[in-house]
C-alpha cells in the first residue's frame, strides 16, 4: 500500500475525516505540502472524499452516441467486452479501487486503504456507509460474490484469464477483507480498478442481468429502449453527487448520421472518430476533441504457420510497409506508430533498438535470405471492421508488391471476416486492453488464445508472461518492455498503429475528461450548459 | 390461398437455411477477436446455435404457430415484441412517404398530362429524373445538412414527433414518387385522348370534370399497379433512409440483425415482411375487380 506517512498528512487526513476542513482547503495545504495536484486528489478520494464533486445539483441530459449498441443486452459486465457495456458499467457500478483523474493514479473508492500484505494478499478496508441503488447496503459479502465468481476459473465469465487471475475473497471482518490470488498477479490493482461490485443476491440470480442492472456507481441504471441506454444521477453517491442528471448512451450506427446528430445538438458527444469527422469540426469552437485511447493497437494478424512461419519472412514485411505512411496518408493523424509491441502509451513502453522502419532493400534481403525471390504468395481478407481498412489493406499489399510478395484480397462481409479471418495470412484487426494494463494484450501470445489468433505456438513467451505478471513497480515495466522486445523481434504480427480514439466533444460539456480506460469512469465529474 | 402458402413455407425454409449457410458465426459477432473457445461455446450455447441444425429448425418452426419467433441474440427480448415495438413508426413512415409522393405525383402528372410541354409538366419530368437518379442515402445527407444543422428546422437523427418524420418521409417519397408521377401522366394522356373525352368535350362538360371525373377514373387502374408496387417497395425500401436518420424502424433493426448474425430476428423479420407482400397484393387484385367490372367479370 503507497501510505504516506507524513505526520503532517496525517493531520490533514484526521481534519478531513472530521469534517474540519474542506476539500478545495485540504487540496490547497497537501500542495504546500509539495504533493503533485493529482497526488492530492488521489488522497483526497482513498481518504473519503470526492475531489471535485458537484457543488450543485445535477442537470441536464448528456448524449454520447456511440458506432455499436451494447453487445448483447444484459448487464452483467463479466460476460461482454463491448464499450457501451463498459460505459455502463463505468458509471452504474463502483469497484473497490478506481479512477479520479486523467493522470491514471489509482485511488480508493469502496475501498478506503489497500496494502499487498504477502505477494497473493492484498489487504482491503471496505468505505462504510456505502449503498446499493435499491438502499441495501454494500457489504462484504457483496465484494466476496462478486470476485469469487470473477476469480472462478471454472466459472465461465469470459473476463476471467484476461482481467483476473484465479482468486478469491476472505472476510476478515465486516470492513476488511483479503483478496487472494493463486499466483503472483502484477496488474491487479488495475484490474480491481474495473471491477464492477454487485449486489450478492444479483450474483446468485444471474438471469435478473437480463432485466436491469443495480450498482453502486454514480448513476443509476434506467431503461434499455431503442437502442438507448439511460441513466439518472445518484444524488447518494458517496463521491457527492454527479454533475449531469441524465445519461445516455445512442447507438447511431451510420457515422454521417453520429456527426450530422452532433452538429444538430442531438448529441454531445461522438466517440471513437474518424479523421473525416474531425475534419468536419476542425477550427470550430463549439466543440472539442479528447483523445485518451485505452492501450489499443491496429494490428495486421499474421498466420504464424507455413511460409509466415519464418521469423525473417515477418521481419522482412515489417520493413517492407511503410507504417508511418499509411497512418499520414490513410489514417490522417488519427493514429500513432509504435516502436514496440505493445501500444505507445502502455506503461513500460520503451521504443526497441530496431525500428523496424520502411526499408524496402532490407525487406528483400531478408526474403531472398528466406529462400523467397519474387515467389511468396500470400492471402489476405479485408472488410469494414477497421476504419479505413480497405484502404489501409490496399496500401500493405501495395508496399508487399514493391518487394516482390503477391498478395491475393478476399474482400468478406464484416460476419464472414469475423468469423473466417485466421484462414487466411494477413488480416487487419484492432486489439484493446480493457484495464490500462499490457499484461491484457500480451496473453493473447500464449495458450489457446495464440493458437487460435496467430496460429502461434512459441513455448518462450508463456515464462515472459508469467515473469511480468509477478513483478512489481519498476522491475514490472523492465519485464514489460523485456516480452515487448521479444515480440517485437519476433514479429508475430504487425504492429500498424495506436489507435487514438478521439471523442468529439461538444463546448456545452465542461469538465469532460478520459483516462485510459474503456469507459468512463471521470464522466461524474462532468457537467453541461443548455 | 395455398399457393401464397406454400410461398410462406418456402420462404421461411429457405431463410433458415441461407441465413445458416451465410459465413458468420453469431458468438463470434458478439466477441472479440481474442475470446476464446469457452467463451465462445458459452455464447453457442446461450444462442441455441450449438444444436443440430435440425433441432434449431424444429425449435423454429415448432414455434410459428403460437407467433413465438423465438428470443434475439443481441436483445435479449422475443422478436415479435421486439418488432412489434418499432412496426408503428416504419408504417408512419412508409404511408406519409406514400401519401406524399402520390399527391405530387398526382397533381403533377395530371397537369402535365392536361398541359404537356407546360412549365409544371418539364418540372415534373425534371423532379422525377432526379428522384430517379439520386441514391436515396444522398439525398437522405443533404436533406440532414440543409435542414438539420444548417436551418435547425428538423432533427437530424431519430424519432421524437412529427417534426422527425419530414425528412425521412421526403427522401423516401423521392424515391417512389418517379415512378407514379410517370404511369399517371401516361395514363392521364391516354385517357384524355379516347373518344369519350371528345364526345364529353362536345357536350359542354368542364375541363376540371372531364379531367378529375372521366379522364381519372380510367386512369386508375394503372395508378393502382404501381401504388402495390410502392407497397413492396416501401417495405424493404425504407431500410436505408432508417440507417441515414437513425430511425428506429424495422429497417434499423433488420440491418442492425443481420450484422450482428441475430438469426430469429432477421428470419421473423423477413417472414413478417413476405406475408404483408401477399397481403397487399391479394388487396390489390381485389381492388381491381372493384374499379374494373371486366375483371371481375372475367373471374
Amino acid at each position: 500500500m503507497d501510505t504516506v506517512h507524513d505526520s503532517k498528512l496525517n493531520e490533514l487526513r484526521a481534519a478531513l475525516s472530521a469534517g474540519q476542513l474542506g476539500r478545495r482547503d485540504f487540496l490547497k495545504q497537501a500542495t504546500a505540502l509539495g504533493l503533485s495536484l493529482s497526488g492530492a486528489i488521489g488522497l483526497l478520494a482513498r481518504w473519503g472524499a470526492s475531489p471535485v464533486a458537484a457543488q450543485d445539483a445535477p442537470s441536464g441530459t448528456l448524449v454520447i452516441a456511440n458506432a455499436e449498441p451494447p453487445t448483447s443486452a444484459q448487464w452483467d459486465s463479466y460476460t461482454v467486452f463491448g464499450l457501451v457495456d463498459a460505459q455502463v458499467a463505468s458509471l452504474v457500478h463502483d469497484s473497490l479501487l478506481g479512477y479520479d483523474s486523467v493522470d491514471g493514479t489509482i485511488v480508493g473508492h469502496l475501498a478506503t486503504a489497500w496494502e499487498m500484505t504477502s505477494p497473493t494478499t492484498m489487504q482491503l478496508t471496505l468505505r462504510e456507509g456505502v449503498t446499493f441503488h435499491d438502499g441495501a447496503p454494500v457489504t462484504a459479502e457483496d465484494v466476496k460474490a462478486t470476485l469469487d465468481r470473477a476469480g472462478d476459473p471454472e466459472g465461465g465469465m469470459a473476463w476471467h484469464g484476461l482481467i483476473f487471475p484465479a482468486m478469491s475473497v476472505n472476510i476478515i471482518d465486516a470492513t476488511t477483507i483479503e483478496v487472494v490470488t493463486e499466483a503472483v498477479f502484477g496488474p491487479l490493482e488495475k484490474s480491481l480498478a474495473v471491477a464492477p461490485i454487485f449486489p450478492a443476491a444479483d450474483i446468485a440470480n444471474p438471469e435478473i442481468f437480463k432485466e436491469r442492472a443495480i450498482g453502486a456507481g454514480p448513476y443509476k441504471w434506467v431503461s434499455y429502449t431503442e437502442n438507448k441506454v439511460t441513466m439518472e444521477a445518484n444524488t447518494e453517491y458517496w463521491g457527492g453527487a454527479p454533475g449531469i442528471q441524465t445519461v445516455v448512451f445512442d447507438y447511431i450506427q451510420d457515422a454521417n448520421a453520429r456527426i450530422s446528430a452532433l452538429l444538430a445538438g442531438q448529441a454531445d458527444i461522438i466517440t471513437r472518430c474518424s479523421s473525416e469527422q474531425l475534419d468536419r469540426v476542425s477550427g470550430d469552437d463549439n466543440y472539442y476533441v479528447v483523445d485518451a485511447p485505452p492501450l489499443t493497437q491496429i494490428v495486421c494478424i499474421y498466420q504464424n504457420r507455413d511460409n509466415l512461419a519464418s521469423k525473417e519472412v515477418r521481419q522482412a514485411l515489417a520493413f517492407a510497409i511503410d507504417r508511418q505512411a499509411i497512418v499520414d496518408g490513410i489514417l490522417m493523424g488519427v493514429g500513432k506508430v509504435p516502436y514496440s509491441a505493445i501500444a505507445t502509451n502502455a506503461p513500460g513502453y520503451q521504443e526497441q533498438p530496431e525500428r523496424f522502419d520502411y526499408n524496402p532493400d532490407k525487406a528483400r534481403e531478408l526474403l531472398a535470405a528466406a529462400g523467397f525471390e519474387d515467389n511468396l504468395t500470400l492471402t489476405m481478407a479485408t472488410t469494414t471492421l477497421v476504419p479505413h481498412q480497405k484502404e489501409i489493406d490496399q496500401a500493405i499489399a501495395q508496399f508487399l508488391e514493391d518487394v516482390g510478395i503477391s498478395v491475393d484480397i478476399t474482400t468478406l462481409e464484416v460476419g464472414a471476416f469475423r468469423t473466417s479471418y485466421n484462414q487466411y495470412d494477413l488480416t487487419l484487426n484492432t486489439l484493446a486492453s480493457f484495464n490500462y494494463d499490457p499484461d491484457f494484450t500480451l496473453g493473447f501470445y500464449a495458450g489457446a488464445t495464440a493458437e487460435a489468433v496467430w496460429s502461434l505456438n512459441d513455448p518462450a513467451i508463456q515464462p515472459l508472461i508469467d515473469a511480468q505478471r509477478q513483478a512489481s513497480g519498476d522491475d514490472r515495466l523492465a519485464k514489460i518492455n523485456e516480452m515487448a522486445a521479444y515480440l517485437w523481434d519476433q514479429q508475430p504480427t504487425l504492429y500498424l498503429s495506436d489507435e487514438l480514439w478521439p471523442f468529439i466533444v461538444s463546448s456545452k460539456v465542461q469538465n469532460y475528461e478520459r483516462v485510459p480506460v474503456v469507459g468512463e469512469p471521470l464522466l461524474r465529474f462532468a457537467t453541461k450548459s443548455e | 390461398m395455398l399457393q401464397n402458402l406454400v410461398l410462406i413455407v418456402v420462404i421461411v425454409l429457405a431463410v433458415f437455411i441461407l441465413m445458416r449457410l451465410t459465413a458468420g458465426d453469431p458468438a463470434r459477432m458478439s466477441t472479440p477477436v481474442f475470446a476464446s473457445d469457452e467463451i465462445l461455446q458459452t455464447y453457442r450455447e446461450q444462442f441455441g446455435t450449438d444444436k443440430p441444425l435440425t433441432a434449431q429448425l424444429w425449435d423454429f418452426v415448432s414455434g410459428l404457430p403460437k407467433g413465438d419467433f423465438g428470443t434475439s441474440f443481441r436483445y435479449q427480448e422475443p422478436v415479435f415484441s421486439l418488432i412489434w415495438q418499432r412496426v408503428p413508426e416504419t408504417l408512419l413512415l412508409a404511408f406519409t412517404a406514400l401519401v406524399l409522393a402520390l399527391v405530387f405525383a398526382l397533381i403533377v402528372g395530371i397537369a402535365g398530362a392536361r398541359w404537356p410541354g407546360s412549365w409544371i409538366d418539364r418540372f415534373g419530368i425534371a423532379a422525377s429524373t432526379f428522384g430517379q437518379s439520386a441514391p436515396t442515402f444522398w439525398i437522405g445527407l443533404m436533406l440532414v445538412l440543409i435542414f438539420s444543422v444548417n436551418l435547425g428546422w428538423f432533427p437530424a437523427v431519430g424519432f421524437t414527433g412529427w417534426k422527425s418524420l419530414v425528412l425521412p418521409a421526403i427522401a423516401v417519397a423521392l424515391a417512389v414518387m418517379p415512378a407514379d408521377l410517370r404511369v399517371i401522366r401516361a395514363s392521364m394522356m391516354d385517357a384524355l385522348n379516347q373518344d369519350y373525352i371528345r364526345t364529353a368535350r362536345a357536350f359542354g362538360v368542364s375541363e376540371a370534370r372531364i379531367t378529375l371525373f372521366y379522364a381519372l377514373r380510367n386512369a386508375a387502374l394503372p395508378l393502382v399497379t404501381v401504388v402495390g408496387i410502392d407497397l413492396g417497395y416501401l417495405l424493404g425500401g425504407t431500410i436505408v433512409t432508417e440507417v441515414v436518420f437513425n430511425y428506429p424502424g424495422v429497417g434499423q433493426l433488420a440491418i442492425d440483425s443481420v450484422n450482428a448474425r441475430d438469426y430469429p430476428v432477421i428470419q421473423a423479420i423477413t417472414i413478417l415482411t413476405a406475408m404483408v407482400f401477399v397481403f397487399v397484393n391479394l388487396v390489390i387484385d381485389l381492388l381491381y375487380m372493384a374499379l374494373d367490372p371486366r375483371i371481375r367479370i372475367e373471374a
